[in-house]
């Protein structure tokens, strides 16, 4: 087959790497330059999440001395922190909005950090006591034991937490420590953790699992959620997205629509000398407040490049093709 | 008996594993102490890896190999990161603290997170050189992706195909997973038995 050079479609077929690469540069850095945002559709499997935490705080309102928790396995690092991080944020805030007590640990040693971060984070922008409100475990590891210890007494596994406290004696592991008092467990992660939750949490102790999962994992969860063997997914940023979105219109039926003020004034009339410095210190600067209020749309943020970047694939697609077949139809 | 003995031994505990499994009496008796074992000797898979790891990085260094800087990096790496990282655990005030978080933050996070993105330009490219509807099958699949990708983003008039993604996503999607998520598990099964009978014997190492 000859080629001809000057063709069109051999021009297009010929564009080079680094042409594409910068556009895609471009397309990716210019919503977020211009903050761009974008509202999304909610989708069933996370209108389900959002029912089932409702649900929770349902049962612990009824029942406030036999308090359900979330368990949150921060099952992701740096690497995926861009999808994960976002579904981190919502779903500890919405356990924080509704004073669901919160234990979590990593399954990934790059993921620790990033997880007793984000709890303090989010803690401290709802005033949660460490130790009371909410438990940092650390490092499940290994992975399986450490959910099969979640059906005995999770003290045992872990003898300290990661910022080295004694588990015995942090009150809220005193009352909540198995899977008896755990409502609901989320999973966040880019790696196949989510299955070995669900083959434990699920198959053998009849847990609630919640999945949030990178785009790309995203379609291998949904047989479990067909089967109920998954209670919720949130797929990639969309999911975090779609969940963001539920958990700041209840932040605002609760709080109202002033952030700013709220947070301003969340430490006022607190008894300061509950709370330990070392896990965050308490009261906000007005930088720490913009950047509260910024993250409260992380995904959302995250959508516009998203959007922007996907119709640029889409345009790369459909010319590549044309050109393609503008080629073959030409040598026939 | 050298490879006799690990095979005789995996049979023993795998027998344990399965009746633990099915008999309700034995795995309340015996299932926490099981599970200790397992944890205490998962530990040593740390040891392992860490061991496997200098030696490699050791060989390519004597050997003077072209890339053996990235070697002296991976050590360096592997004793600032260690050292601060525990003496940093044992003094959670001390400078050594701070500068293992900040060794996390600010060179592990954005160094891991660039990896991660660096997806886009891979897509990008692929999406113009290698996505074409050649058979019907590639134009099933391209089709598919256009509209999920489209679907993801839906907003106003392209709400149409956030309703297509929905569908594609919870019946053909979970459909395919299934079959492949049930061929993967005979394949484990499969896999599983033959070690326990010590057909396969890949995992001693020492083979060709």
């Amino acid at each position: 087959m000859r080629k001809n050079k000057n063709a069109w479609y051999e021009k297009l077929l010929a564009i080079p790497k680094p042409v594409i690469y910068v556009i895609m540069f471009f397309v990716v850095a210019l919503p977020v330059l211009f903050k761009m945002q974008i509202s999304t559709y909610v989708t069933t499997e996370v209108q389900l999440i959002y029912d089932h935490m409702e649900e929770l705080y349902r049962y612990n309102l009824e029942n406030p001395d036999e308090k359900k928790a979330v368990f949150i396995a921060f099952d992701y690092d740096p690497s995926t922190m861009a999808e994960l991080d976002p579904m981190a944020f919502a779903t500890l805030r919405h356990a924080f909005l509704r004073d669901i007590p919160v234990l979590g640990w990593s399954g990934l040693p790059t993921g620790v950090d990033l997880g007793e971060q984000n709890m303090h984070l989010i803690a401290k922008e709802y005033g949660a006591v460490y130790g009371e409100d909410y438990v940092f475990l650390g490092y499940g590891y290994p992975f399986v034991q450490a959910i099969i210890a979640l059906a005995t007494d999770v003290k045992t596994f872990f003898a300290s937490d990661k910022a080295g406290n004694n588990t015995r004696d942090l009150p809220l592991l005193g009352e909540i420590y198995n899977f008896n008092r755990i409502g609901l467990v989320f999973t966040m992660s880019g790696t196949s953790y989510p299955e070995s939750w669900v083959t434990y949490a699920n198959g053998l102790y009849g847990k609630k699992v919640i999945t949030g999962s990178t785009a790309v994992s995203a379609a291998k969860y949904y047989p479990f959620l067909q089967t109920e063997q998954m209670s919720g997914l949130m797929g990639g940023l969309k999911g975090a997205a779609e969940y963001e979105q539920l958990v700041e219109n209840l932040e605002k039926e609760i709080h109202g629509k002033d952030v700013k003020t709220y947070l301003e004034n969340l430490y006022r009339d607190k008894d300061l000398s509950r709370y330990d410095s070392s896990n965050y210190k308490t009261g906000f600067t007005p930088d720490e407040i913009q950047l509260s209020v910024a993250r409260r749309s992380t995904a959302r943020q995250g959508m516009a490049p998203q959007a922007t970047a996907h119709f640029y694939v889409i345009l790369l697609i459909i010319i590549g093709n044309i050109a393609y077949f503008a080629r073959m139809r030409n040598s026939k | 008996m050298k490879r006799q003995l690990p095979v005789i031994i995996t049979f023993i505990f795998a027998v344990i594993g399965i009746i633990l499994q099915l008999s309700p009496v034995m795995q309340d008796k015996f299932i926490d102490p099981v599970n200790s074992w397992i944890a205490s000797i998962s530990s040593f898979a740390v040891i392992i890896g860490l061991a496997s790891l200098v030696r490699h990085h050791t060989t390519k260094i004597r050997r003077k190999h072209k890339d053996q800087f990235f070697s002296f990096v991976t050590f360096t790496a592997l004793v600032v990161m260690a050292t601060v990282s525990i003496v940093g655990y044992y003094h959670p005030g001390s400078i050594w603290k701070v500068f293992a978080d900040n060794l996390y933050r600010h060179i592990m996070v954005p160094l891991n997170a660039t990896m991660f993105a660096l997806l886009a330009f891979y897509i990008s490219s692929a999406a113009y050189r290698a996505f074409r509807a050649r058979t019907w099958l590639a134009g099933t699949l391209l089709v598919s992706g256009f509209i999920v990708m489209l679907g993801r983003v839906a907003f106003g008039p392209l709400m149409i195909a956030a309703e297509i993604t929905n569908w594609l996503m919870l019946i053909p999607n979970t459909a395919a997973m299934r079959g492949i998520m049930i061929g993967v598990g005979l394949g484990m099964v499969a896999t599983a038995i033959k070690i326990m009978l010590g057909i396969e014997r890949s995992y001693l190492g020492g083979g060709e």
